[in-house]
């Protein structure tokens, strides 16, 4: 990648073709900073300047709401990572063939929409659902499960549907991985484990955060999953936003809550990315 | 213990996810109009087509279907005023449309909180001229629903809802729902998301507080009550297809629900019932939106409040007229199933709007803050 970016800027018809990000960033800046500037004034536009802002942190409703909100991104970010890593390196293992009808089938839940997929989680975590009804005929249990509407149905509904962000990136670095290299470790004696730590980890460490990343920021902001696989207590920030706008009709609030959001994720990124820079560095052998 | 089929439970999962997915478009909908309402207004075709359409909005689904076929396409037969419908009036939209001065719908059927609410906020409906309404019409309706900016139309109602197949004795009062002994099994009370507000009402009953005197609501005493239920609900419910659901996939065993769901489940042949027995009525109201063409929304609200189309409509909703000679008119042994049957209505209690107007917001965040406690 660092090579391509180096041939291409030696081109000197490089700066002349800029013009061609100006559609994105035409239509970034009419849908996406100026709506953003709007709710920034609506922020702002309480009894006081900051009256949105002190209403929403005195609460310790809100409050929780965001820590939950970032500790669920965070552990869903974790397992999802951890889980694509796992697999994209079983993968590796596979005939081209086993491994792309691997990742299709991992990727092709992409086209089904979140709704589906989250209803889907509630006919098979229920009372009377396929996990309980088996567990009860196995004679595992006499009672069955209470699955639903918990934290754990809520971090799986999201992680389901965010593994394939995780997986991609992941599955880039591991791919890209030298065999050549790996097998010259094993020839030298070196165990899984040190492989493992020495080799692939640094290796691959910028795709791993990348698509840690990706899964901590698109967790963020769900909506749907949490309100159907959660119950009360497991309000995320998204959800609440709309009952500060839908229900309570305090619209600087709710543009205070949003924007409390954005700059969460501004700085979950921003963090990430200097990890990254540092992991990467430090890592590099 | 009986099973629900997988099938019925299939077409259970397959109306939630209609109703779903036709809540979550609109709501991607009030996204783009949003940024419609940021752009200038060039563009003149709406007014000149104005002079003969009424934009009307309902609650979707099976009402509003019913609505149009007898009562929004005669009306334009007859009159040649085109309707155009939209869906979901939620006091944000009602909110957005008179403040950004952008009217999406005119005639609007929606509850007494909604219109309370937004009046505090300032003047967003016009009032009802009681003159531009047939007088057989508005003889059946009481005079304690014709309110200066909204006439009373239908019935709804929260009650105690419980799997028929669960109990051998079905619970008569909250003070039973709140029993988990006699009557073991997950339970389900109204959340505070998704437009919902908790069941303070309830809670109060269960504690022994008579239906008279439930307002203004003792909150400690009610988020008191709650406690006690608290550990065996296993979901706060938001949305009537969301609690049809509990109940039919067994999470729930009894629980409050709109009546109206239930009836609905009940007669497609789900193990529900419920009990009208300090069950709680709400209103829908008809309300013109402020800055709407009044004379024809007058006009589009008789047509919605005459008696023969009402009664077709009732006798296939499961909602109860507000109007006392719909109610009379309807099929035979239809009447005792629904809400503002007189039987039925009486042994409930009517919201006080006014109330929840007032302390919504608190009870909101403080039903929040609650759930963390």
């Amino acid at each position: 990648m660092g090579a391509l970016a180096t041939a291409r800027s030696a081109r000197p018809a490089e700066t002349s073709s800029l013009w061609l990000a100006l559609p994105a960033i035409l239509a970034l800046g009419l849908f996406f900073f100026a709506p953003l500037a709007n709710l920034v004034t609506i922020s702002f536009s309480g009894e006081t300047a900051f009256s949105a802002y002190e209403r929403f942190f005195a609460s310790p409703a809100a409050t929780r709401i965001l820590v939950n909100t970032v500790l669920v991104a965070l552990a869903v970010s974790a397992s999802c990572t951890l889980m694509a890593l796992a697999f994209a390196l079983a993968i590796r293992t596979l005939t081209p063939f086993w491994a792309r009808l691997a990742l299709l089938s991992v990727t092709l839940p992409l086209w089904i929409s979140i709704l589906v997929r989250s209803y889907s989680w509630l006919y098979v975590l229920a009372q009377e659902g396929i996990v309980n009804r088996s567990l009860l005929a196995l004679g595992l249990t006499d009672q069955p499960f209470q699955l639903l509407f918990n934290w754990g149905a809520v971090g799986l509904g999201i992680g389901h549907i965010l593994l394939p962000y995780a997986l991609l990136p992941i599955h880039n670095a591991v791919e890209a991985l030298d065999p050549l290299l790996l097998r010259a470790a094993r020839s030298l004696g070196a165990g899984p484990a040190r492989i493992f730590f020495t080799l692939i980890l640094p290796l691959t460490a910028r795709g791993i955060l990348t698509g840690a990343a990706l899964v901590f920021v698109l967790a963020l902001g769900f909506y749907v999953t949490p309100q159907m696989l959660g119950s009360a207590r497991n309000t995320m920030l998204a959800v609440y936003v709309d009952v500060l706008v839908n229900t309570m009709l305090d619209w600087p609030r709710a543009a205070a809550a949003s924007l409390v959001l954005v700059v969460t994720v501004a700085a979950g990124i921003a963090l990430l990315a200097f990890a990254a820079g540092r992991t990467v560095a430090r890592l590099r052998p | 213990m009986t099973r629900i089929s997988d099938s019925r439970r299939l077409q259970f999962l397959d109306q939630m996810m209609k109703s779903q997915l036709s809540r979550r478009g609109l709501l991607l909908g009030g996204a783009a109009t949003a940024g419609a309402l940021a752009m200038p207004r060039f563009l003149g075709a709406g007014e000149a087509r104005a002079a003969e359409t009424i934009r009307f909005c309902s609650w979707g689904g099976s009402i509003q279907k019913l609505q149009r076929e007898y009562v929004l396409q005669p009306f334009t037969e007859a009159s040649g005023i085109e309707v155009v419908e939209d869906s979901l009036p939620l006091s944000s939209r009602i909110k957005a449309m008179v403040d950004n001065d952008a009217l999406e719908f005119d005639v609007v059927q929606t509850d007494l909180l909604t219109l309370l609410s937004l009046e505090q906020m300032g003047e967003y409906f016009e009032p009802i001229d009681y003159s531009a309404i047939a007088p057989q019409a508005l003889k059946g309706i009481p005079e304690a629903v014709r309110l200066p900016k909204a006439v009373g139309y239908l019935y709804w109602s929260y009650n105690i809802a419980y799997r028929t197949d669960k109990f051998d004795a079905a619970p008569k009062d909250w003070a039973e729902v709140w029993d988990t002994e006699k009557f073991p099994g997950g339970r389900t009370l109204t959340s505070a998301d998704d437009g919902q507000y908790p069941n303070l009402e309830f809670a109060l009953l269960a504690d022994g507080v008579a239906k008279e005197d439930l307002y203004p609501i003792d909150v400690d005493r009610a988020f008191s009550a709650l406690d006690r239920i608290k550990s065996d609900v296993v979901k706060w419910w938001s949305s009537g297809s969301e609690v049809v659901q509990l109940f039919t996939s067994g999470e729930a065993a009894v629980g409050s629900a709109y009546s109206g769901r239930i009836l609905t489940a009940k007669s497609e042949g789900a193990p529900v019932d419920l009990a009208w027995n300090q069950g709680q009525a709400s209103l829908d109201y008809l309300m013109i939106v402020k800055g709407a063409p009044k004379d024809r929304a007058m006009k589009l609200i008789d047509a919605l409040l005459a008696v023969e189309p009402s009664v077709e409509v009732f006798n296939r909703y499961n909602a109860g007229p507000a109007n006392q000679d719909v109610l009379a008119g309807l099929k035979e042994g239809r009447a005792a199933e629904l809400p503002s049957y007189p039987e039925n209505l009486e042994k409930m209690y009517v919201q006080d709007s006014q109330w929840w107007a007032d302390n919504l917001d608190d009870i909101i965040e403080r039903f929040h803050e609650w759930t963390f406690a």
